[in-house]
């Protein structure tokens, strides 16, 4: 349950790329691998903590994040054919986790601080301490990008852009400088993510993946561009799944994700949150 | 009402002119295929084991190509050919361990279990559109290797199967032969369905969709029908494609036959080739397979680095693929030809 801090980080990016560009970026767990990365080679080199290394993958994965919209979204973007702007990020996700596998193999690897094993047990419920504080650490992040998404001036132009590219452009918005400003935030949210990823769970090159495909599910089930729906959607995801490895078995419990995409888009296109008229 | 006619003329002769350039495209097409099919089959027979194993390797890849293309002319972009692609496999695998049936025989059930999960998987799911249709084809492939998984009465689960099955064959021959020429007959079909689908009046109903969905809804195109069916026929042909690969690989596993690879080479192969054309995904999986195996050896896993590379660099600089650039060199060359007549007139 306490994993729905790391969903809400992910899946709130792609819902903030989804808002602005409507293009569903299938590299966005890569993104969130190449974060874990960076958190675990800075506490295996410098031993620093994940925790506070959060900040510096924060800022790699973002700038990660402004090439990768400046060489390969914005191109496609361009050309309008919604075929090509999934290929795209679909390459992309090719690219980042192979570079990755031939870079740092495909050993599964974890950073391990003091607390790494530490855990304490409440009504029979037992809690690991990392994935506490994970979820700890997500909570004001997200209240952050809420809180910045209502407030500052980019964040306003971010809403305005989901709501009508062409009439914020009409009032003066620069629509490429807000799509710029959406991606990197949300490479930035997912590089944060990998961070509490790298102590609360084993990192390789294939780790984005699952958790694309989760972010999607919380997506689908929040309704898309919608962060509230995404924070929603996270929590019941969670709590499926601890449901679902603590009743049937942990490999049930991982394809849940992929059973509400289907029974979602099958029952209700539009999301639980979202409008029921998308189609 | 005479005059009304005469005055869609125009309209008529631009079409029939489209008609008649396609179909003379299409036969083009069919003469350089058989062909190019008679070189296959030289090959095969000519060729040492090692090179045989590229070729079937080579094979597959095009006939998953071509099937992928197949639903993305009708406007939608799958990512769960590795669904079909595994249950043909385990079908092959299971109907010869469990049933005794011969790789021919096991055919017949991998198709029709392939048409059953696709109308299954196309009843839900081919109303989404774009990314939608994306994600929930590629929920259902892994899905579906979990399932495998969990069954692991009837299939063995995690440990695999083992089919330790020479092919029938009429005359005396390798197995590894056998199974080229097993691959290469199912391509055969892959192609002229292919062919026939673009030819017959479906070729509207997908051009009409592929263009404008509402436009097509309105002169009476059932868009659902239309998809289903191209959805049906790919799956069919994958599951069948699915059962010859587990004759001869000899050993599958759910992580092996439902790999997400499966569906992504399959689209890389197409994007590469040019989308939306006859000859495209072949040549595309035609020039990449190879090329994928030689990195495999150099590289390892790492080898598909350099196919989402190919992807991404295709999409932004050739959107058409080999095909597309074929046809824009033809253009320009017809241009100046035409320009030179004026010239000299």
């Amino acid at each position: 349950m306490l994993a729905s801090g790391t969903y809400m980080l992910v899946a709130s990016g792609l819902t903030l790329i989804f808002g602005a560009m409507k293009i569903i970026n299938f590299a966005h767990g890569e993104l969130v691998m190449v974060g874990a990365y960076v958190s675990y080679w800075l506490f295996a080199i410098f031993h620093l903590d994940p925790l506070l290394s959060l900040p510096v993958s924060f800022v790699v994965v973002g700038l990660l994040g402004a090439i990768i919209q400046q060489t390969a979204i914005w191109p496609v973007l361009r050309s309008k054919s919604h075929l090509n702007q999934i290929l795209a990020t679909f390459a992309l996700s090719l690219v980042l986790q192979n570079a990755a596998l031939l870079l740092w193999t495909a050993d599964t690897r974890k950073a391990t601080p003091p607390y790494t094993t530490a855990g304490f047990q409440v009504a029979g419920l037992s809690f690991g301490v990392p994935q506490l504080l994970s979820f700890a650490v997500a909570i004001p992040l997200m209240l952050g990008l809420f809180i910045w998404l209502r407030r500052s001036t980019s964040g306003k132009m971010i809403r305005a852009v989901s709501q009508d590219p062409l009439g914020s452009e009409l009032v003066g918005i620069s629509v490429n400088r807000v799509y710029l400003i959406a991606f990197v935030l949300a490479a930035a949210l997912a590089g944060a993510a990998g961070s509490l990823i790298s102590f609360t769970q084993y990192v390789s090159p294939t780790v984005g993946l699952p958790l694309s495909l989760k972010a999607y599910a919380i997506v689908i089930l929040g309704g898309q561009g919608s962060i509230v729906g995404a924070v929603i959607g996270s929590m019941i995801l969670g709590v499926v799944e601890s449901l679902t490895s603590l009743y049937l078995s942990s490999t049930a419990a991982s394809a849940i994700a992929f059973v509400i995409v289907i029974a979602v888009l099958a029952i209700r296109p539009g999301g639980l949150y979202g409008s029921s008229s998308q189609t | 009402m005479a005059a009304a006619a005469k005055h869609s003329d125009p309209v008529t002769k631009i079409s029939q002119a489209w008609m008649q350039n396609r179909s003379r495209k299409s036969n083009l097409f069919l003469a350089i295929w058989g062909i190019a099919s008679v070189a296959i089959l030289v090959y095969g027979l000519t060729a040492n084991p090692y090179y045989i194993r590229i070729g079937i390797s080579t094979l597959l890849a095009m006939i998953l190509a071509v099937t992928w293309d197949m639903v993305s002319y009708s406007g939608q972009l799958s990512l769960g050919h590795a669904a079909f692609f595994g249950t043909g496999a385990y079908v092959g695998a299971l109907s010869f361990t469990k049933l005794n049936w011969n790789l021919l025989l096991s055919l017949i059930p991998a198709a029709i279990i392939g048409i059953v999960l696709a109308l299954i998987i196309g009843r839900i799911s081919i109303r989404l559109q774009g990314a939608y249709f994306a994600i929930a084809t590629f929920a259902f492939a892994e899905a579906m290797r979990v399932l495998v998984l969990l069954a692991s009465g009837l299939t063995n689960g995690p440990l695999g199967v083992t089919v330790l099955d020479a092919p029938p064959f009429p005359v005396q021959a390798s197995p590894q032969l056998a199974i080229f020429v097993y691959f290469l007959l199912l391509l055969e079909a892959v192609v002229l369905v292919n062919v026939w689908l673009r030819k017959s009046r479906w070729n509207f109903a997908f051009r009409a969709i592929g263009e404008s969905e509402v436009a097509a809804a309105t002169s009476g195109v059932s868009i659902r029908n239309t998809r289903l069916i191209s959805f049906c026929i790919s799956a069919m042909f994958v599951a069948m494609a699915g059962a010859i690969y587990s004759h001869y690989i000899t050993y599958i596993d759910p992580t092996s036959v439902y790999s997400v690879q499966t569906s992504v080479v399959a689209i890389i192969y197409a994007v590469f080739g040019g989308v939306n054309t006859l000859a495209g995904p072949l040549v595309g999986a035609a020039m990449l397979s190879p090329i994928g195996e030689a990195l495999r050896v150099a590289l390892g896993p790492a080898s598909l680095l350099v196919y989402g590379a190919a992807l991404l660099l295709t999409i932004i600089f050739i959107p058409g693929g080999i095909m597309g650039l074929l046809d824009m060199v033809t253009a320009r060359l017809s241009k100046r030809a035409g320009s030179k007549q004026l010239g000299e007139r």
